[in-house]
């Protein structure tokens, strides 16, 4: 009897699942089960008593979780679980989709690279004495934005996943640092040399891992980026090593320099000398070269170089019944990459004014190639967010004093900033799997743009 | 030149894929570690033709058209492809010779496809392609598809990219242009409202419609269609043929087809190759295929019994049924008019290659030893005129080690000596002298001729069963009472054979899994009429049979031997047993003639 009792209730409840008493009474088997479980948890506190320890029934405290439970469980029932509409629907609805991502998408990036635009002066109007910092950072997330579009590339467009890409930042800040050093050659010089070299370099990489795939591929170019990390350590005649490299020059602005006293930038405009010109002056270098980097990339999306990348991606043995010569076409999307990757280094050694290996361990890769999946692979906007979201965010951690009036004043915030963080990337991760923007807009179309779900755009090899 | 053809219709005007063919397969060979996926294969696609290529599954036809399109690289044989009319048979061969992947010539340019990488034969050579299993960028949306497959072209409109990010004029142009041939073939295969939805998005047939199209958008001159009907509805399957129509008679692009649907293959082939095991068992206008006998045979298995357990294949066969005489073997009659035909279409395809894989040599030294003096002498004659024809019959020449000099030995000489010597050697001299050798080899030496054999390969030995038959009987110890006109054309050695069954009749030998009516009617025919006969094949019998049968291998892989042991002993295999139940379609139920007890197998009918 009582087997049929509950075939009953789950008849009636499968018949009509959306049933106001269907939410109740599931509620109530919740509010139960608070009720039982927390009669120990909540509702019975021990104390210290003289002689011993004393019972204390808490039964207001015990009445307020069921209800609380009960009524929340209810809620949830009537409008999300057992309803045939769904408010959280709406909520995805509000979240930009394919098709109104273009348009929502579109303003967002406009303001952000107005945003972009007048950065500096921005900080040094609202935020006069923490401009440097601020400025600096924008500086850092600048760079990672550039190096994650390089590496967008190659991992977004052609599919191949590269865990070294670490080692044409290297090459690049080691290009421009090594020429200062023995030939003294000055950045604008350097730059496009150490582009080139990058480039050869990516070439370099590029022949071994032709013939690979999937996770081969990724531990071979985890090792290359491994073995110039090493060479640039142990070649201590040539890199000086460990001691790293000082003194690299700054960048002059048409043969200026940004100093201070006769012949500099500010004497020449005849405007007062500020330290904070140099940061602005590096601000619009990475700025500019991060532009170059992005512009470069969405026209090699549109040109048949950039549809060879993704079609490779898709499927490569289609590509070579197609006439795409692959192994070009590889090794192009490798030394692309790899020449952003090499004028980033090179800005990062005249930022820095100082190298040394340490600046180039896998971890950088690691942070880039997250920038580029967190992102979503492929989307240029989707690197933009996540370098702003995981360098920032990192360093905005930092800030978080106030959390010591809530945790006390042993609590230092910056101890947990990567637990934090790291929680935050599984939660972002879980929530979009194929990154911030998983959608891929095509090149090219007939009638209209649509935007193409993640779901159908293949990954590549190594993911 | 394939000969099986060239006969076939030497009363008819030479066919167009021998006249003008857009793509030769010359002795083809490919293995895979021990196996031989394609075994010594050859055939023309006629320029303008849609050739269909069909065989049962694992026959080796994908990979055919791999080693067409340079997904695998062929272990021997040559792959020409012409643009141009006509066979341009001295630019092949200087092709050949100067170590070139392709060269431009008076009336087009010829390309060998076993030199040349995959990508460059879609680009250069203009072979496109399709894939059994669909292979669309199904992220990209259908347009940018077809624009994936213009990538040569766009690619040197924009400059290498260089011009293309510059932004310098011309790349705009191009592209459009591309846009509209794309639009083109997308109107054409009714896709183009889908135009901008992501290729992963269609329904199955549409994905096999774009597949083609983006092959077409390749601008090839030869197409290479994998299956391109399966899982096709039958409304879907008759577009398709309207398409294949439409791009041979308006793009006059020749398309090579692998299909299994037999509705599109007769309908629309002007031509049709048959494979089995690798080996071409059939080729010739789809009328002549459709009624050939070993490609019924072979290719719906009639003897399988495992594939006729299928019932739309036992469908299938009861039509095939009601054309021929079915049932009991009907005595001598029906037995020699079947050997007769099937000796008609062998000596038509008298140059054709050895279809056997396994090596021929342990049985032409076998026949060497077990000759007299008298027999001796006749070899060597024999193996003289193999080297003659071999001199005057060679077909083709060239550096190449792939290359295998053919020479076609007349078709009425009883001593049906076969020059297939495998060239190993550079040059073609070479190589008839080493065949020559070979041959001189095997009828006169012991032990020469497997050495011979073993060190080039599958095929350098001569046939001796041509010295076999001019023998006299009983010089040789089994001559078979039945005489094979064309016996030396097959590896290996004719099973003894009687005239007539022992008293008490032959035995059921479709009680022998892998034998029906139609073999065992052939086998009848060949003399073989009881267990103990087949329980008595050795190696070269079993191959020399298999050949004649159109079954390369099957014996030895069915183990008819063992079987008939068994039975011959008047045991039981399972399959017998279900035959005799009368579970076996393809078997005739019950025993017949006298079973034989306890009979050891002695080697031969002891009559």
């Amino acid at each position: 009897m009582a087997m049929n009792g509950s075939n009953k209730v789950v008849a009636a409840q499968q018949n009509d699942p959306n049933s106001f008493a269907a939410s109740i009474k599931d509620a109530a088997t919740a509010a139960f089960l608070v009720g039982v479980l927390g009669f120990f948890f909540i509702g019975v506190r021990t104390d210290i008593a003289p002689g011993g320890l004393d019972l204390k029934m808490r039964w207001g405290a015990w009445i307020v979780s069921i209800l609380v439970v009960f009524a929340g469980r209810l809620l949830l029932n009537l409008f999300v679980f057992k309803t045939d509409s769904p408010i959280t629907r709406k909520l995805a609805g509000s979240v930009p989709g394919n098709g109104r991502l273009s348009e929502v998408g579109k303003w967002f990036m406009r303001a952000l690279f107005a945003f972009a635009l007048i950065l500096p002066f921005f900080f040094m109007s609202f935020f006069p004495g923490k401009d440097r910092q601020f400025i600096d950072l924008a500086i850092l997330i600048m760079t990672y934005i550039m190096l994650g579009w390089g590496l967008n590339i190659v991992v977004g467009l052609a599919g191949l996943l590269d865990l070294g890409y670490v080692a044409f930042y290297a090459v690049g800040a080691y290009s421009f640092a090594l020429l200062a050093q023995y030939l003294d050659i000055g950045f604008w010089f350097a730059l496009p040399l150490a582009g080139i070299l990058a480039a050869c370099w990516g070439i370099v990489l590029g022949f071994p891992v032709l013939r690979l795939r999937g996770d081969y591929l990724a531990i071979v170019t985890l090792a290359f980026g491994e073995i110039i990390r090493v060479v640039l350590l142990n070649w201590y005649e040539f890199t000086n090593g460990p001691d790293g490299i000082s003194g690299i020059p700054k960048p002059t602005f048409f043969g200026l320099e940004l100093k201070r006293g006769e012949g500099g930038f500010a004497d020449f405009f005849g405007i007062a000398y500020d330290p904070i010109q140099r940061f602005v002056f590096l601000y619009y270098i990475i700025f500019i070269l991060a532009l170059i980097t992005n512009f470069v990339t969405m026209r090699l999306r549109r040109l048949p170089i950039g549809r060879a990348w993704e079609a490779l991606r898709e499927d490569e043995i289609a590509c070579r019944s197609l006439g795409i010569n692959t192994r070009n076409t590889k090794l192009t999307a490798f030394s692309i990459g790899a020449m952003f990757g090499g004028f980033a280094g090179s800005f990062f050694a005249t930022r820095q004014g100082f190298i040394s290996p340490e600046s180039f361990t896998f971890l950088e890769s690691a942070i880039i190639l997250a920038i580029v999946v967190l992102g979503g692979l492929g989307s240029q906007v989707g690197v933009v967010i996540a370098s702003i979201v995981m360098i920032g965010g990192i360093e905005m951690l930092r800030n978080l004093g106030f959390l010591q009036q809530i945790f006390g004043s042993g609590f230092d915030p910056v101890q947990y900033r990567m637990l934090i963080f790291g929680l935050a990337m599984v939660l972002i991760m879980v929530w979009k799997p194929r990154g911030l923007i998983s959608t891929r807009e095509p090149s090219v179309a007939l009638k209209e743009k649509k935007r193409i779900g993640a779901d159908m755009v293949a990954q590549g090899e190594g993911h | 030149m394939d000969a099986a053809t060239n006969m076939k219709n030497s009363d008819q005007a030479t066919p167009n894929w021998d006249k003008d063919p857009v793509l030769s397969v010359e002795h083809l060979t490919m293995r895979f570690g021990g196996l031989v996926a394609v075994g010594d294969l050859s055939f023309n696609v006629g320029r303008g033709d849609i050739t269909a290529l069909i065989g049962p599954n694992g026959a080796g036809k994908t990979t055919v058209f791999n080693c067409v399109t340079g997904f695998y690289k062929p272990t021997e044989g040559r792959i020409v492809m012409r643009h141009g009319p006509g066979r341009q048979q001295e630019d092949v061969e200087t092709l050949t010779d100067s170590g070139q992947r392709w060269k431009a010539t008076g009336n087009g340019a010829v390309y060998l496809l076993e030199r040349m990488p995959d990508h460059e034969i879609s680009h250069k050579a203009k072979v496109a392609r399709t894939f059994q299993n669909i292979r669309l960028f199904g992220g990209m949306t259908v347009l940018e598809n077809l624009l994936v497959a213009q990538h040569n072209p766009l690619m040197v409109a924009s400059g290498f990219s260089i011009g293309g990010i510059l932004g310098l004029p011309g790349f705009k142009q191009a592209q459009q242009e591309a846009i509209d041939k794309a639009v083109y073939w997308l109107e054409r295969t009714h896709l183009i409202d889908r135009a901008d939805d992501p290729a992963a998005d269609l329904p199955y047939g549409a994905q096999r419609r774009l597949e083609i199209a983006r092959a077409m958008c390749t601008g090839p001159q030869l197409l290479c269609l994998d299956e391109p009907a399966a899982g096709l509805n039958p409304r879907e399957s008759a577009e398709l043929n309207q398409l294949l129509k439409y791009i041979r008679d308006e793009h006059n692009v020749s398309v090579l087809l692998i299909e299994h649907d037999m509705g599109v293959v007769m309908e629309i082939s002007d031509h049709v190759i048959v494979l089995d095991y690798g080996v071409k068992i059939s080729d010739g206008a789809a009328e002549f295929v459709k009624n050939d006998p070993k490609v019924i045979a072979a290719y719906l298995g009639v003897d399988d019994e495992a594939e006729i357990d299928m019932p739309e294949v036992r469908e299938d066969l009861a039509k095939v049924a009601g054309d021929e005489p079915a049932g009991k073997p009907s005595g001598k009659a029906a037995a020699s008019g079947k050997a007769s035909s099937s000796g008609k279409k062998k000596t038509a395809s008298k140059a054709r290659s050895s279809s056997a894989g396994a090596s021929t040599g342990r049985a032409a030294a076998k026949s060497a030893v077990t000759k007299s003096p008298a027999t001796e002498s006749t070899a060597a004659k024999a193996a003289g005129t193999k080297a003659a024809a071999g001199k005057t019959g060679g077909t083709r020449s060239g550096s190449s080690k792939k290359t295998t000099p053919k020479a076609s030995a007349s078709a009425a000489a009883s001593i049906a000596a076969k020059p297939s010597g495998k060239a190993v050697a550079p040059k073609t001299s070479t190589s008839r002298a080493k065949a020559s050798k070979a041959s001189t080899g095997a009828a006169s030496s012991t032990d020469k001729s497997p050495a011979r054999a073993a060190s080039t390969g599958r095929k350098a030995s001569a046939k001796p069963a041509a010295a076999k038959a001019a023998a006299k009987p009983g010089a040789a110890p089994a001559a078979s009472e039945v005489k094979i006109a064309n016996a030396g054309d097959y590896p290996g050695s004719q099973p003894h054979g009687t005239k007539k069954p022992r008293a008490g009749g032959a035995n059921n030998l479709t009680r022998v899994k892998g034998i029906g009516p139609a073999s065992e009617k052939k086998l009848n025919a060949l003399g073989v009429w009881h267990f103990d006969q087949v329980a008595a094949w050795k190696k070269a019998e079993a191959q020399w049979v298999g050949s004649y049968l159109a079954f390369p291998g099957r014996i030895e892989r069915e183990e008819w031997v063992k079987q008939a042991k068994v039975l011959a002993r008047g045991g039981e295999t399972a399959f017998s047993k279900r035959v005799d139940k009368g579970e076996v379609a393809t078997s005739v139920a019950g025993k017949r003639g006298a079973q034989p007890k306890k009979k050891s197998a002695a080697k031969g009918g002891k009559a």
